[in-house]
């Protein structure tokens, strides 16, 4: 007993802490845990035996085998060229003097705001058999196949220019982070613009490239409308497979050994990624960081390329994002068909986008559910990524594994997992059923939105400088007051991207939402859904257009209050009306 | 920033905490003016806001919950401890072979059961038909090659020329299903004989299959693909939208016709209301504005007499193929994951 006093005296043991860490536990247990284990324990043990059918029946399939190739395939390849591109895009903005960078910035923007099948099929407007850029290249060679894209080539191009939202918010945060004084040293000390770049720049965005390599791999691996629109009968992968299963109670179990597959190659890379990241030191050393400056590129020829290769990624970029906000505006014929004839424009699309009375309701209901999932979910990584980048037991640092668990499974499967379990009374809940009741969509929100969130919040994490907090440590600081006081002013900014970019991508999100909405809040994926079905009519489809640019207009702000000193102009302008009246 | 930060988190509770009492409010209503909760695959395409508003003008109180089939199946299989369905309207006989299967339906007789076809109608009196979708094979009016039977497909000659659904579709899998379950063989691999499975074979596996975005209606009558499988109700319009006419494929043996039902939900709290309400919209007065709104073929004689010419002038040229639905919804499941894995390219 004297001992415990001793220990909560000294420090050792700290209250606040532990109740964190319980309240923690809980948590993983309830929600990332038991109901996906309890899933995968009724899928592999159907009529009371465990059974590895779906193994053999997988092996037998040469379409799954396939399949899984591809998808392999492409994630690989997308690492590097995602990366490349990502790369490229985020110091054409930031770090070189690149004229227009402005605008260029905007145009790399694009992809925060529009996803799925409708960037997908911008892409084909553009390079599909009635696209503009085919026509014009049909110009020049009059022999070439109108469907050229098609395939691996295509899905993979699509995946290098639409896969770079990760790297816009965060390698952007990394750049802006940057100490001038090093790079200005290294100057002094005669390095070469080429030397400062790979030696002290890039060496510094390690961590956040790592973090956005392992998204990459992720969003490659589950990729959906890329390989469905324009992969072709060559390369289809895996995940549709995977979604069709999900749906099917008694095919369950092949859904859940290839998402498991996948989750598996996923840790590998994780693990590998780690082992790497442990071996270098990447905190910027210095106190008193200088404001970056932006670097004009010495050698005129690197110059007049690198303004090049800027200005044709950019046209990449809003080519799509144009002929989305065109067809928009034609009726669902033109959107069929790819071919604007001169009546095909409307505004009967967005008319009907508010014709009922309630029309703006699931708005409101998903605005409230993404922006509550992703500040939930900053909270919980904030604290996880705290504990296991400051480890005090041996034990801390077993967090990471369970809170990562979401990756491992669609998300139809961690829908199925929530219903299957909490469907009827538990303990840890308090005896509550969560199943059809509006919480647990909150619920099932935050659980798919937690690994992506921890991974990158982990990294503002790492990048960290160790001495600050030290220093208020030092001058009698409490921990909780250092967190709130020191660290997290400093990863703000990567929060703020986080809950973002968890706020836009949950707004209209469909898989977990179908299963698990409550009619009383209906959610906007479902409504999108409903108005864009599969079996309806033509007019449906450009339905889909419309409620894609009302969401980009929604993205639009929420990535303007967030990341663009939207918050502070409000705030101003709300001062000065208070003052003139 | 942290008082920002404080007052969003009260922020979550507070809301999080009004969810729960919302809920538990909702089971203790007892109100005649109740709300009935309508579980359906018909809400797209303005279905759900026209069921609503129409159901508003009688005086009920409709709150709609849309989702694919399969996915409404789940949610009641889900929610068998927590109810919150009251009326079940759409789904086809394999979703209720389902239900059935797990207790989720309550049995009652609706009033307008004159006006409908007795083979239709569940022997164990729990879910009534309202509507039918015939599926079809429609081709390019210029095909000069248009198969007489599915079957007819599996030749090679028609390879590539003829596009198939998504097999997570109800088009799709009740088409296959009725191809396959010709071959019944309690011997066979999952009840299906070995002819069976190799016509199922070349059945998918010579098809293009449509990809979302692809304009599949505009294939068939550019040539491109000139054969798909359709609904009927769907043809219809598109044969409207676009000024064509189809050639549609009939079979000897009739097409698979998929009928819709409603049915009410075990475990409702308004047993009495659900049945009132049923009895209103499976009226052959509300079926034919159904129609007349949506295009659907109404169930009920005297609906069907009034409606479209060109749906009329479709319905006589058609015959409903006799199929086995226990059979076909108690092995769906397998057939599609053996397809999805073995036959499909």
């Amino acid at each position: 007993m004297g001992k415990w006093k001793t220990k909560l005296q000294d420090g050792t043991i700290n209250i606040p802490g532990l109740i964190v860490k319980v309240v923690l536990i809980w948590f993983i247990f309830s929600f990332l845990v038991f109901p996906n284990v309890n899933l995968i324990i009724r899928v592999f043990f159907q009529d009371g035996h465990f059974s590895l059918e779906a193994v053999e029946n997988i092996m037998k399939s040469q379409r799954a085998i396939n399949s899984l190739k591809n998808s392999f395939i492409l994630a690989v390849a997308s690492i590097i060229t995602v990366n490349i591109s990502g790369i490229l895009i985020v110091l054409f903005t930031e770090y070189f003097d690149i004229k227009g960078s402005k605008l260029l910035s905007m145009g790399f923007m694009t992809t925060l705001i529009y996803s799925g099948v409708v960037l997908v099929t911008g892409y084909k407007f553009v390079y599909g058999e009635t696209g503009i850029i085919t026509k014009v290249l049909m110009q020049f060679f009059p022999d070439m196949n109108p469907q050229w894209f098609v395939g691996f080539g295509a899905v993979l191009f699509i995946m290098t220019f639409s896969g770079t939202s990760n790297h816009m918010m965060f390698l952007t945060n990394a750049i802006r982070g940057l100490d001038y004084h090093t790079i200005e040293a290294a100057k002094n000390m005669g390095a070469s613009q080429r030397t400062i770049l790979f030696k002290i720049v890039l060496p510094t965005m390690m961590p956040t490239i790592f973090a956005i390599t392992i998204l990459t791999f992720i969003a490659a691996l589950s990729t959906m409308s890329g390989p469905l629109i324009v992969g072709g009968p060559d390369f289809q992968t895996i995940n549709p497979m995977i979604r069709t299963f999900a749906n099917m109670t008694t095919s369950r179990d092949i859904a859940a050994l290839l998402a498991i597959i996948l989750g598996l190659a996923t840790a590998l890379l994780l693990f590998v990624m780690q082992k790497i990241e442990k071996k270098g030191n990447y905190i910027s050393v210095s106190k008193t960081k200088a404001k970056m400056v932006k670097q004009k590129i010495q050698n005129p020829v690197l110059n007049v390329i690198a303004h090049i290769v800027a200005y044709v990624m950019f046209i990449i970029y809003m080519l799509p994002i144009i002929n989305v906000l065109v067809f928009s505006f034609t009726d669902g014929m033109t959107i069929r068909t790819g071919v604007i004839r001169p009546d095909s424009f409307t505004l009967e699309n967005y008319a009907k986008l508010f014709q009922s009375s309630s029309a703006y309701r699931p708005y409101l209901v998903s605005i409230v559910y993404s922006l509550l999932a992703a500040l939930i979910v900053a909270v919980i990584c904030i604290a996880v990524a705290r504990i296991v980048t400051k480890l005090k037991r041996k034990w801390d640092k077993w967090f990471e594994p369970f809170i990562l668990i979401p990756w491992m499974l669609p998300s139809t499967m961690i829908a199925l997992g929530l219903m299957m379990t909490y469907d009827e009374a538990r303990l840890n809940l308090a005896n509550k059923i969560l199943v059809a009741t509006p919480v647990i969509l909150l619920v099932a929100y935050v659980i798919i939105k937690i690994p992506f969130s921890y991974r990158m919040t982990r990294a503002a994490f790492i990048s960290l400088d160790g001495n600050m907090e030290e220093a208020a440590q030092v001058m009698g600081a409490k921990p909780f007051y250092t967190m709130r006081k020191v660290i997290l002013p400093v990863i703000m900014p990567v929060v703020i991207s986080v809950i973002v970019l968890n706020f836009n991508s949950l707004l209209s999100e469909y898989d977990l939402s179908v299963f698990l909405y409550h009619p009383l809040f209906q959610p906007l994926g479902i409504v999108i859904k409903m108005a864009t079905d599969e079996t309806a009519t033509t007019e449906a489809q450009a339905m889909a257009f419309v409620y894609t640019v009302v969401l980009m207009i929604i993205s639009t702000i929420a990535l303007w209050l967030g990341r663009y000193g939207g918050i502070e102009t409000v705030k101003k302008l709300f001062r000065k009306r208070g003052k003139v009246s | 920033m942290k008082r920002v930060l404080a007052a969003l988190l009260t922020g979550t509770m507070l809301v999080a905490m009004g969810c729960v009492a919302v809920q538990t409010e909702e089971t203790e209503e007892v109100d005649k003016n109740e709300t009935i909760v309508v579980y359906t695959n018909n809400g797209g395409e303005g279905r759900e806001q026209w069921l609503v508003d129409r159901a508003a003008e009688e005086g009920y109180n409709v709150q709609v919950v849309h989702g694919g089939a399969s996915e409404i199946t789940q949610r009641l299989i889900a929610e068998k401890n927590n109810p919150l369905c009251d009326v079940i309207f759409g789904l086809n006989n394999i979703e209720y072979e389902k239900l059935k299967a797990n207790d989720l339906l309550e049995a009652w007789e609706p009033n307008w059961t004159d006006g409908v076809d007795e083979s239709l109608i569940d022997a164990d009196g729990l879910y009534y038909p309202v509507t039918t979708t015939p599926l079809v094979l429609i081709g390019n009016a210029e095909y000069e090659d248009m198969p007489s039977d599915w079957i007819d497909l599996v030749d090679e000659k028609y390879k590539g020329l003829y596009q198939l659904h998504a097999l997570n579709g109800g088009t799709a899998q009740t088409v296959y299903a009725s191809i396959i379950s010709r071959y019944p063989d309690p011997e066979g691999e999952l009840g299906i004989s070995e002819e069976g499975w190799e016509i199922a074979a070349a059945f998918l596996g010579n098809a293009h299959n449509i990809v979302e975005g692809e304009d599949s209606i505009g294939d068939v009558i550019d040539g491109t693909y000139p054969m798909d499988e359709h609904w009927a109700s769907g043809v219809i319009t598109e044969q409207n939208e676009r000024d064509y006419k189809f050639q549609i494929m009939t079979p000897e043996v009739g097409e698979p016709f998929v009928v819709e039902s409603v049915a009410i939900a075990k475990g409702t709290e308004k047993y009495d209301l659900c049945v009132d309400f049923l009895n209103w919209l499976g009226s052959s007065d509300i079926q034919l504005e159904w129609s007349n709104e949506f295009g659907t073929i109404p169930c009920q004689a005297d609906a069907l007499d009034n409606v479209s010419d060109d749906l009329k002038e479709l319905m006589d040229m058609l015959t409903p193929q006799d199929l086995d639905w226990a059979f076909i919804a108690e092995n769906i499941d397998a057939w599609v994951e053996k397809a999805e894995l073995e036959f499909i390219q």
